[in-house]
């Protein structure tokens, strides 16, 4: 019965601090469901910029201001929503971070748009006889 | 020309020569590629009084699109390229005049102060050369840098091969024409290239150059000829003759990593009698030493 007590006891204190750890967290941020499709932009050769229009979507549990930036750029914004899903412009010259931030400027939710080229880079042989000043 | 330029676009072939990027051979299509040696070397001149050119830091470039290259001093456009084989119209600066001058763009760079040293003493002897009260007149049989009419730039352009066969083996031929109206001649260039790497230093390449500089008549003629307008004696004119002057090139590249190597580089040309038959030339090779470390960007 002692072994029991304890037992209970253990039990108990684990999953009160593991309730209490998470009602520390300020806020959950896997909870935010954010997507930007196409995740690829395909250009013809490498170096080339990209230009493509994407569908933009998330959904939060509850209301919030947030703002969409383009690394540093800021792309858009949406006031007391839970559920966006807009269509944006994508002109980009290299693989390029989207992240959703709230009213605190706090990352709430990310996603990187890479450039992949439908042609590989090419190479070609140099025609010069190497290191020579003439 | 114009229907040249249309021949050029006739025969162009869009098709690349197969070239792995790990091969140190090949260059990214429509990258720029930079890189800078500094270290210590010179070239050696081999006209009378002419100052060796000091080799300090050596600036290295070159860009290739498509079919159109930048490499260093010159400019091209490949109109046909295959697996072993293109064919390139090319443009580049003539070597010559870099002995004639200092100001040279491919001198740039180099430490100008052996320039100044002995000045003085050169003009004292070009002064006395040209008024006669040097001595005794008998006992002049070189005509010194300072005493000829200044020669100018040549630009150059014409037809190049490139031929790769074998173990990364590149057989390579210009024959170039003189375009600045200056010497309005010809000059060829041969060389063979040949890269050695050792399984013992997996880092290190070694390439052997073997070739030959053709000089036309009228080119030799222009710069190391020597006539009425060069204001010497008329015992020491000179009349050029076409040239053929092989050469012989070490060059050994250590990789430290991706962007730092060691390098080693010597040649030797051997010029043609026709050039030193030419009372303004006193050497009969011109040597090239450099050794200093290198960052490519």
């Amino acid at each position: 019965m002692r072994y029991n007590t304890w037992t209970i006891l253990l039990l108990f204190s684990f999953f009160s601090f593991t309730a209490l750890a998470n009602n520390d967290k300020p806020e959950d941020k896997s909870v935010i469901e954010f997507s930007i499709k196409p995740l690829i932009c395909i250009v013809k050769k490498p170096g080339d910029a990209c230009s493509m229009t994407a569908t933009v979507s998330w959904q939060s549990p509850k209301i919030i201001n947030s703002c969409l930036y383009q690394g540093i750029t800021k792309v858009a914004c949406w006031l007391k929503q839970n559920k966006v899903t807009a269509v944006i412009e994508i002109n980009i010259e290299e693989n390029m971070e989207y992240t959703l931030k709230d009213d605190n400027h706090h990352i709430i939710a990310k996603q990187l748009i890479t450039i992949n080229s439908s042609l590989a880079k090419k190479y070609r042989r140099r025609l010069r006889a190497g290191w020579s000043l003439f | 020309m114009k229907y040249l330029i249309f021949l050029l676009f006739i025969f162009s072939q869009s098709v690349y020569a197969q070239c792995p990027p790990a091969d140190s051979g090949c260059v990214p299509v429509g990258e720029w590629q930079f890189s800078i040696a500094l270290g210590a070397g010179v070239i050696t001149n081999p006209l009378n009084d002419g100052d060796n050119i000091p080799l300090v830091i050596v600036p290295n470039f070159s860009y290739y699109g498509e079919k159109v290259f930048v490499d260093n001093n010159a400019l091209g456009f490949t109109f046909y390229e295959r697996d072993a084989l293109s064919f390139s119209a090319v443009s580049q600066i003539n070597r010559e005049n870099s002995f004639f001058q200092r100001w040279h763009p491919n001198n740039i760079f180099v430490n100008s102060l052996s320039n100044s040293i002995g000045s003085e003493a050169q003009l004292d002897e070009v002064i006395d050369a040209i008024d006669g009260s040097g001595g005794n007149d008998a006992e002049i049989i070189e005509v010194e840098l300072g005493q000829v009419q200044e020669r100018k730039w040549a630009l150059d352009a014409g037809l190049q091969i490139n031929w790769f066969f074998f173990q990364h083996s590149h057989f390579q031929v210009k024959l170039l024409h003189n375009i600045n109206n200056v010497y309005n001649g010809l000059n060829a260039q041969l060389a063979l290239e040949q890269p050695f790497t050792f399984t013992a230093i997996p880092n290190n390449l070694l390439t052997l150059t073997v070739g030959a500089n053709w000089q036309s008549k009228e080119q030799v003629d222009y710069y190391y000829g020597i006539d009425e307008q060069d204001k010497v004696a008329e015992e020491l004119y000179y009349q050029g003759k076409a040239s053929l002057s092989p050469y012989l090139k070490f060059i050994n590249q250590y990789a430290f990593n991706e962007n730092w190597s060691l390098k080693l580089t010597l040649q030797r040309e051997w010029l043609d009698s026709s050039l030193t038959n030419s009372p303004l030339v006193h050497d009969d090779v011109i040597d090239t030493f450099f050794v200093g470390v290198e960052y490519a960007l």
